[in-house]
Formats: structure tokens, sequence, C-alpha cells
């Protein structure tokens, strides 16, 4: 096949080694591969190109990379990787974790309120997580005086989402399209983790991660690990993947699904 | 009391100079254009031909176009008026219009794509919207119509599509009352439609709408009132006949206006309905919510994130007018609120 990867501009990535890594395994298998930047031409370039699969490996810019889907849905293409839906429920946890609760999903406790809204912990204990609409990343809040700080920070009108702090132990599972990569003593996030793959559309590799006791509640998502992350890397190889395979499985999937 | 003059509404901080516009536009690729879509084309070129009186640079973009999607890429429009619907038929082509525009970075007079594209499924907004305490009908997906009924959900019950817009595929046969119709439509939404159907119980009640226009406060319009004449239970509902076919029984028989004797109470009740729901939502352009009373309890039925702004005959517009708005000052309204939302 030939395999258009799509780069941070001005081919800026947020993971070059990895990036690197992908394409010699690509050009390994025996594909054809172009590098094209996530610019204002991209859509120009992937007509001009013609590739058979689009390979999206923005991840710095993430108001960047959740649009791309969209582009690519445009341009008629088919791509691996995840959608804009899922991409952009890894950055409205506001909107998702309601979502996932009301489908009836267990998840770590959580307040979704307005960064200046006055609000009542309730039950949620500290350390908390923050987490802002729009932003994939999250940030840990030991105090009050640090909760309020960072809050201060946020403009009013945005909504923020507090996770409240659950002793138990965290396990994750990822999966590929709906199938599982089993790893040990993660079987109980299997089921969980597919219903939350198909609330968030999800498609091509996610990773979900949990903290179990007695109950097994979700508690993060990344809908767009890199292939290659170390921690995927180790678990596809105790899956019996190793990375070829597992790149090959990545391709498969997006070709079929 | 509500603004009545368009100063009062436009954005104080941010005079529309005259600008490079872009319409971004369907031409929908069959021949035979259906009623919806000949109102989507020609409410792209009715906005630009006001646009230009105006004395604004437009230019046109043709979303079915490969060729008009790279000259897009490739302009310095300052500001996209977007009117796209549909994809190829796939409805999240809207999303993905308006994620291409902001992926360009040219502010565009939608809601943010990811808003739109959570609207898409019905159930997923009724999800959200529940979870934060707004009464929605009980519903639920079916997705084969051997799927079992829920026993939360009793008959009447009303079914459609769970990402259809434009009322397609309601009709008479939408409301039913037993299972055989039940699983009936359910098999034609899932055939005809390629999508899953959502049913839901039927609320017998009055129907309202509420428009919201966008701004730095966004504001709610004069609540408009669907009458449905004397009309029987079973055909009590806004359907694509009531919508789009001018000679239909249905579309005479369907009558919106402003509302009679609706006390002060509900009528806070639906204000305040809709404008939460906008704010859950995190929507942020031209919206319309449409709910109906039953019993004094405000049910939400849909929350339109693109409700027509043609002309002549959406409600939207017409509630805009009940304000003293012409269509030069709901046009100017939204790039506005497009350019604030760049600022």
């Amino acid at each position: 096949m030939k395999i258009a990867i799509v780069e941070e501009s001005p081919l800026d990535a947020a993971e070059p080694d990895l990036n690197s890594q992908l394409i010699s395994i690509l050009l390994k298998l025996g594909h054809d591969v172009c590098r094209l930047a996530a610019d204002a031409l991209l859509f120009e370039n992937i007509i001009k190109e013609k590739p058979d699969l689009v390979y999206s490996l923005v991840r710095k810019e993430m108001d960047t990379a959740r649009r791309i889907p969209a582009l690519l849905e445009i341009a008629a293409v088919q791509y691996a990787g995840p959608g804009m839906m899922a991409l952009s429920f890894n950055c409205f946890y506001n909107l998702l974790f309601p979502l996932l609760t009301d489908s009836g999903i267990l998840t770590s406790p959580f307040l979704v309120m307005k960064a200046g809204q006055p609000f009542e912990l309730g039950n949620l204990d500290f350390p908390l997580r923050l987490h802002r609409e729009g932003y994939s990343n999250g940030q840990t809040l030991n105090t009050k005086m640090e909760l309020n700080s960072a809050l201060k920070k946020i403009p009013e009108r945005d909504e923020v989402i507090l996770f409240g702090h659950v002793n138990a132990t965290r396990k994750h599972i990822y999966l590929l399209g709906e199938r599982p990569l089993v790893g040990k003593d993660n079987s109980v996030c299997i089921e969980p983790a597919v219903r939350a793959y198909c609330v968030m559309e999800g498609r091509g590799l996610a990773r979900f991660d949990f903290l179990c006791s007695d109950k097994v509640l979700l508690t993060e998502v990344e809908m767009a690990p890199h292939p290659l992350e170390p921690l995927m890397v180790r678990e596809a190889a105790e899956y019996g993947w190793d990375t070829e395979k597992l790149i090959q499985q990545i391709l498969e999937d997006a070709v079929n699904g | 009391m509500l603004p009545t003059k368009e100063s009062d509404w436009t954005i104080l901080d941010i005079q529309i100079s005259l600008m490079k516009i872009g319409i971004v536009y369907n031409s929908f690729a069959r021949h035979k254009k259906l009623p919806e879509e000949l109102e989507l084309r020609n409410t792209a070129f009715n906005i630009g031909r006001h646009l230009k009186t105006l004395g604004h640079h437009i230019q046109y973009f043709n979303m079915d176009s490969p060729e008009s999607i790279m000259a897009l890429c490739r302009s310095d429009i300052e500001v996209a008026f977007d009117t796209c619907e549909r994809m190829r038929g796939d409805p999240r082509g809207e999303a993905f219009t308006a994620a291409f525009l902001e992926f360009l970075g040219i502010p565009h007079t939608r809601t943010s794509s990811f808003y739109i594209a959570l609207g898409i499924n019905k159930m997923r907004i009724k999800h959200i919207l529940s979870f934060h305490h707004i009464l929605i009908p009980k519903s639920q997906v079916f997705f084969d119509n051997q799927d079992n009924l829920n026993p939360g959900l009793e008959f009447p019950l009303f079914v459609k599509g769970s990402e259809s817009e434009n009322s397609i595929g309601i009709d008479e046969q939408s409301f039913v009352m037993d299972m055989p119709h039940l699983k009936e439509k359910v098999s034609q939404i899932i055939n005809s439609l390629h999508q899953a159907a959502l049913v839901e119980e039927f609320i017998d009640g009055r129907e309202f709408s509420v428009a919201i226009l966008p701004g730095k406060d966004n504001r709610t319009l004069p609540i408009m009132e669907i009458e449905f004449d004397d009309l029987p239970i079973n055909r009590r509902y806004l359907d694509y006949q009531a919508k789009w076919l001018t000679n239909s029984d249905q579309y005479q028989r369907t009558i919106p206006g402003l509302p009679k004797n609706l006390p002060e109470k509900q009528k806070q009740a639906i204000i305040s309905t809709a404008l939460k729901c906008f704010r859950i939502l995190g929507l942020d352009s031209y919206t319309r919510i449409d709910m109906r009373c039953r019993d004094d309890r405000v049910y939400v039925l849909e929350v339109n994130q693109n409700p027509s702004i043609d002309e002549d005959g959406s409600g939207y517009v017409r509630a805009c007018k009940d304000v003293g708005l012409d269509y030069n000052a709901i046009i100017n309204i939204l790039l506005a609120n497009a350019l604030l939302g760049a600022v």
C-alpha cells in the first residue's frame, strides 16, 4: 500500500523517534510511505498523492489532531486511527464522563462545573485530578488551595471536571477495534472498555485506564496512543505480537474496519 | 425586554467592516434534489446575495467538489458562512465541514465542530441532558427490529432515525400503538436510512420551540408554538410533509405562531430549559430547541444546532423577524458571532 504519514507542521513531531521507527517498520513491511505536514495544503497533498491509507501521528497540538479525521473523511480516503469524535472526547472529559455514566458505565467519582462557579466537593477526596474542557491533559491537585489557584487560571465560563481520589489498583487495557489486547490481570476491564469504546465511536487503537477494587471504575481514556509507545509494545509482546505484527494488525483493522 | 435594534444585538466591540467572506455549501450531487436539499442550496446563494449587496467580497465553495475544496484551502477569506449539511449522504458531513474550516483557521458561523458531531447522535444528546437533570422522553435505540422493548417504555411510542435531520424518516407511521407497527417502522428506518431507530415515549402536550440568537450574551427569541389544528393525536407532530411539502394536509394544518394563554411560570420554565440545554451542550451559534409540555413539565425533544435559516420559510428567521430583525441583521449577527469566537 501507499501510506501517507501526517505529522505536525513543520515536521515538528511530538515523538519524532517513534514516528521514524514506525516509518521504518512500514517500509520493512513493503509499503510505500510519504510524509505530509498537517498544514493548509494537507487536503491538496492527499488528493495529489492518492495514498491508499493515511495515518495521522499528530499529537502535540490536539486542536489540530482532532480535526484531521474530518479532513480525511472529506477527502474520502481510508485512514488508521481514531475518528473525530473519539479524539475530541479525549479533550472533553466534561462531556464524556456524564455520557459514559448515563450509558451505564461505572467511572471514578467526578464533578462537572464552570471554573468560576461556587462548588461543594461532596464525596470527592484529594488528591483531585482536574481536566479543563478542550484539553487532553489533566493536572493533579493535592489541596483546596491548589484547586482554587488552578481554577483562578481558567476562564470562569470554561467547564472543568474534577475526579476524586479512589484507593484502588490501577489497571489498563488496550483495544484494537473492539478486540482487547489482554495482558495479565486485566480481563475485568474488557467489558466496560468495549462499551466505552462504542460510546465514544472508537476506531483503531485505544487505551482505557481503570481503578479496580470491588468495582471497576473507568478513570482515563486515551483514544490515540502512539502504536509504538513502550507500554503498548510491551503488552503487544505479551499478546504474542512483535512490532511488525502490531503495525500490520493496525493497518488491517483500518482497511477492513 | 428584548433589544429592538440590530446594533443592540451585534457584538459592539467587533465592527463588521467589509470582508472577504466564503459561502460554504453543498451542491448535492443528485440531479433531482430533495426539497430540503434545494432549500439548503438556495439559502446559501441567498445569503451570498445579501452579503454582496452589503458590499462584502463573496466567494463560493462547494464542499461536494474536491477542486472547490482545494480552492478553499488556498483562499484568503476572513470568515466562512457555513451552510453545509451531509456529505455524500452522511449526516456527519456537517461536523466534518466545520472541523475542516477550524483546521484551516477560518472562523465560521456554526457551532464548534465537536458539538455539532456530538449532536448528530440523538441518543447521545439525551444521555448528556438526562445526566444534567433535563427531562427527556424515555427512549431506546433499536439496532434491529428483533430487539426487545425496554419495560419502562409504554405505547404510544414515536419512532425516528437516531441520526436523521430535516424530519427525514418521520411520517404517518412514526406514531405506533403496538408491537407489530413498532417493528415495522423500526425496520423501515434501519433499511432505508441505514441507521439505528430511536424509539421514545410520545409526549402528548403543547409543542414549543425556542430559538437562541448567539452572541456575547446568548439570548432567547420569543417562544413559538406549533398548533396542530384539530389533527388526531396520532398526527400531532411535525413530520417530513409538515416541514417540506407545502401542498400537503400536514403542512397546512401544523401552524407555527406565538403561543396564546401560556402561563408565566411555564414560559419561564421553557426559556430556562432552552438556555440550560444550550449551555450544557457547549453550543455557541444559532440553535433551536424543541420541547413539549405535559403536566407542567417541560420535555426536550430535540436540540437543533442547524435550524433552517431560509429567508422565506424558516421558524428561526420568523422568530427573529418578530423582534424586528430583518434578514441582513440576522446574517450580520451570525457573522459577528463567528468573529467573536475567533477573538
